[in-house]
């Protein structure tokens, strides 16, 4: 197999089934890969979830984590070193972005306007001068799909501009929490593209700025 | 239970190879496996 960085088990099921179908060794990294993915995406919403479902806040964590999707796929951004450093600040963000949302639900109407125009001018401006955000890990080759990816997290946000707006003339009892939770999931991401999200990153795996990884900005 | 993982290892394979394809960037959370050069476009 390539010499990549998997966790052992995605090696071996990857080693087993490549053995089972006679697969070359690109292809056996490939299936690594996908395991890791599907592994790690559903072990940390599966915790997410249910740290959300504890707190009460469920709703607005699964509004949390559909935005940060939408985005994160297409424009990319800051990443842990470790997989387990990652699921735990993760596990904890989510939920806090959802429990934020709920209270500042409650604030007066002017801040939660202003508040929403400030996180909508962010993340347009962000998205612009930054996004896609690759990684040395994940590096995007075609300049054709650096573009494609630039306009799909760009119509995203459009997309959730215009349901931020909605959800703000909508008397719909919750909508002003699910509105802050998207609010706050904005500018999560949003930080995420900058340096100060990569430095961040690079704080929490352990205040080692290593020179493969874009934390000079 | 590892008989049914034998059996249905082809559909094993095709998801993976679906999601391998989809998801050349991290989906949802902050940590990046690397990507097969294979798998890089």
């Amino acid at each position: 197999m390539e010499d990549l960085s998997y966790l052992g088990f995605s090696s071996r099921w990857a080693a087993s089934l490549a053995q089972r179908h006679n697969f070359n060794e690109e292809k056996q990294a490939e299936l690594a890969y996908a395991i890791e993915i599907l592994a790690l995406n559903i072990v940390n919403t599966a915790l997410i979830l249910t740290l959300g479902w504890i707190l009460g806040v469920f709703w607005c964590t699964v509004a949390c984590l559909i935005t940060i999707a939408a985005f994160r796929h297409n424009a990319g951004g800051g990443h842990s070193e470790s997989p387990w450093r990652c699921a735990l600040v993760t596990m904890m963000v989510f939920p806090l972005l959802a429990l934020a949302g709920r209270h500042a639900g409650l604030w007066p109407s002017t801040f939660r306007d202003s508040l929403t125009v400030i996180s909508l001018i962010t993340g347009f401006a962000l998205l612009i001068i930054y996004a896609p955000v690759d990684s040395p890990k994940a590096p995007i080759v075609s300049p054709l799909r650096r573009q494609r990816l630039k306009k799909l997290a760009l119509s995203v946000m459009v997309i959730l501009a215009v349901i931020i707006t909605g959800l703000r003339f909508t008397s719909w009892e919750k909508a002003s929490e699910v509105r802050m939770c998207l609010v706050f999931s904005v500018l999560w991401v949003s930080f995420n593209l900058t340096p100060w999200g990569h430095q961040f990153w690079c704080f929490i795996d352990g205040f080692m700025i290593r020179p493969e990884r874009r934390c000079s900005g | 239970m590892k008989k049914v993982a034998f059996r249905f290892s082809g559909l094993l394979v095709a998801i993976l190879t679906v999601v391998g394809n989809m998801s050349p960037m991290c989906v949802l959370f902050h940590y990046q496996p690397e990507v097969p050069a294979s798998l890089r476009k």
